[in-house]
């Protein structure tokens, strides 16, 4: 179980006068077990504050903290390691590799991981058989439904079992029905224990959110919900 | 699943241009290896022709001579003896510095003897030396042991010898053992015996008048093998036979220059083939890399992916270049008309140092697309859909 902390955290892309500030001066904290959306216009700098969150993106300014460790005082290798252990991406164009099997996508993240082949495999058939892809295991990304490939992506997520997911926009790509199922699949996941923080513009969705962070212009414009405090 | 498998994977994907760039390099290898092996098998071949000449080193006494020339009228020269050669001198041949490439060293002494009346030349050697010095030879019969001899075709004639039959030579009985077959050299001409029945014959106990040596020259050259025993027969005068393979030689200079020049340029040309599609492949792959850098790959595991297909395919390369260059070393030589004499066999070493060499030439290639991956930003990367 992990504890997030923001502390003024703060991303400009560019330099000089053309740079422009993504994310402005943020501040707040996540408790373990939270289930918490980042809202927002497009623009507003939602994806881009969960990919620093992600330790894919060296901030600024300010710190982002794991149960106190401070994620980007880590080196480049120790930050690889630490999200192989501990997150999971959704991303928001699912990236599955098209010449793997949806059990070898769901693979991945075990494939640098010390673990016997078989383990893997297990582990892989039983994040897909969670996320309703059971027979299916052989088939090729292009094979298959949007909707599959993004449960197939979320299978990816969840295979290490990480105490934290971060979904980028699960369900831009997906129609209505389909949304809410992912939606209803992270909540089920949530009240497993596993903390999720997702990136949506939709009402709709950060609705069923536990928590949610609304951001406008890169800067935060209300915290609401449980689990999510901010931080003076 | 594990690195491994990505990678046969991503083999499987880009088969395309993966067995295009097999092709650049199986068609360098190939080209290396055969003109490789064709200069080495020359040289084996020429080595081989040179062993089969027989004696390649001359041993004379050391000889000076004087004109006899005075207002525009000459009387030919005087020459005398500044050195006399003895049979245990040459034991000193056995010191020098690559005294393990000299086969045989055959002493021979040279004499005028009456023969029923007839002058004729008696030359005494070391028979045992002939299968090398003298490797042409065919004899009717066996060679002479002590107290017998061995005529020359023309000298039998002359002499009416026959083999098996007796002779007097300065009132010692010898037996002629066997008659040479023609060799339309001055061999013809010739009685031939023992070395020590020659001295004892001559009056020329442990003396010699010239001696030849048989030298292997893969190991070393020919001039530096003269000079070595010059330096320790300083009474004698040493020539090598250098004349008969010397354009030969030059020729298999210019292959061999050729040959690493070729291979040089090849080796260059497929690094930069190399390096271009793989570069390529990494482009293909940035949202792919991307991913993986986001999931937790170190980047020792993103090296490893592209490393490992360069590795993969420039094995197989290796692999079949070898063989194919071998199949093209023996198809020059036949073309050339040396394939009868020499051919060129696999060879467990050369194969290592060819596929070992073509994987580290695959390898320096890699590096540059390799670091382009590793640097990957995976924020940056995702974005390539």
């Amino acid at each position: 179980m992990t504890q997030i902390t923001v502390k003024n955290l703060s991303k400009k892309y560019g330099s000089g006068d053309s740079a422009v500030d993504a994310v402005k001066d943020i501040s707040f904290t996540l408790n373990a077990g939270c289930f918490v959306a980042i809202t927002g216009e497009s623009g507003s700098g939602k994806s881009t504050l969960l990919t620093v969150l992600g330790g894919m993106s060296r901030p600024s300014g300010g710190n982002v903290f794991y149960s106190g460790d401070d994620l980007y005082a880590m080196s480049e290798e120790e930050g690889a390691r630490f999200r192989n252990q501990n997150l999971g991406f959704v991303f928001q164009n699912f990236h599955l590799v098209p010449y793997l099997t949806l059990e070898e996508n769901v693979m991945l993240p075990l494939a640098i991981q010390k673990m016997r082949s078989f383990d893997k495999r297990q582990k892989a058939a039983e994040a897909l058989e969670r996320v309703g892809l059971g027979g299916k295991f052989t088939r090729l990304p292009s094979e298959v439904s949007g909707g599959e490939q993004e449960r197939a992506a979320i299978a990816r997520a969840i295979v290490h079992n990480p105490p934290l997911l971060l979904a980028d926009e699960p369900t831009g790509n997906l129609d209505s029905k389909t949304g809410k199922a992912i939606i209803d699949f992270f909540r089920d996941l949530n009240r497993d224990g596993m903390s999720i923080v997702m990136v949506t513009h939709s009402h709709e969705w950060s609705s069923r959110a536990a928590a949610r962070i609304f951001l406008a212009d890169g800067r935060i414009t209300g915290l609401e919900g449980d689990s999510l405090f901010p931080v003076a | 699943m594990g690195s491994f498998d990505i990678i046969i994977r991503s083999l499987i994907r880009r088969k395309g241009k993966y067995v295009f760039l097999l092709m650049v390099m199986v068609l360098g290898v190939t080209i290396t290896t055969g003109l490789t092996g064709y200069s080495e098998a020359m040289n084996r071949e020429i080595n081989h022709k040179m062993e089969k000449y027989g004696a390649n080193i001359l041993i004379l006494p050391r000889m000076e001579s004087l004109p006899l020339t005075y207002g525009g009228i000459s009387l030919g020269s005087l020459s005398y003896e500044m050195g006399r050669l003895r049979h245990q001198d040459l034991g000193k041949i056995k010191t020098i510095k690559n005294s393990a490439n000299v086969a045989a060293v055959g002493s021979f002494l040279l004499g005028v003897v009456r023969v029923k009346g007839i002058p004729v030349l008696l030359c005494g050697m070391n028979l045992e030396t002939v299968p090398v010095l003298r490797p042409w030879w065919k004899v009717d019969g066996k060679l002479p042991e002590e107290r017998a001899l061995m005529a020359g075709s023309e000298a039998a004639r002359l002499l009416s010898l026959k083999r098996s039959g007796g002779i007097k030579v300065k009132r010692n009985n010898l037996q002629v053992t066997g008659i040479l077959k023609r060799t339309g050299s001055q061999d013809d001409n010739i009685l031939f015996t023992d070395l020590v029945t020659a001295q004892r014959l001559l009056n020329q106990p442990g003396m010699i008048s010239f001696a030849e040596a048989a030298a292997l020259c893969s190991g070393c050259p020919i001039e530096d093998m003269v000079q070595q025993i010059s330096s320790v027969l300083p009474m004698a005068r040493v020539s090598g036979i250098k004349q008969v393979i010397g354009t030969r030689m030059e020729s298999l200079a210019m292959i061999r220059t050729f040959a690493a020049g070729t291979s040089g340029v090849v080796a260059l040309l497929s690094l930069l083939v190399i390096t271009a599609v793989m570069m390529g492949n990494v482009r293909d792959r940035i949202a792919e890399l991307g991913l993986y850098r986001a999931i937790g790959f170190q980047k020792t595991h993103l090296a490893f992916l592209v490393m490992g297909e360069v590795f993969l395919v420039s094995l197989a390369a290796g692999l079949v270049g070898y063989g194919s260059g071998i199949l093209l070393a023996n198809g020059i030589m036949s073309i050339t008309g040396e394939g009868s004499a020499v051919r060129v066999f696999p060879d467990l070493f050369h194969g290592a140092v060819t596929i070992g060499a073509t994987i580290i030439v695959a390898l320096a290639a890699g590096i540059l697309p390799s670091r382009i991956a590793i640097r990957l930003d995976p924020v940056t990367a995702l974005r390539h859909l």
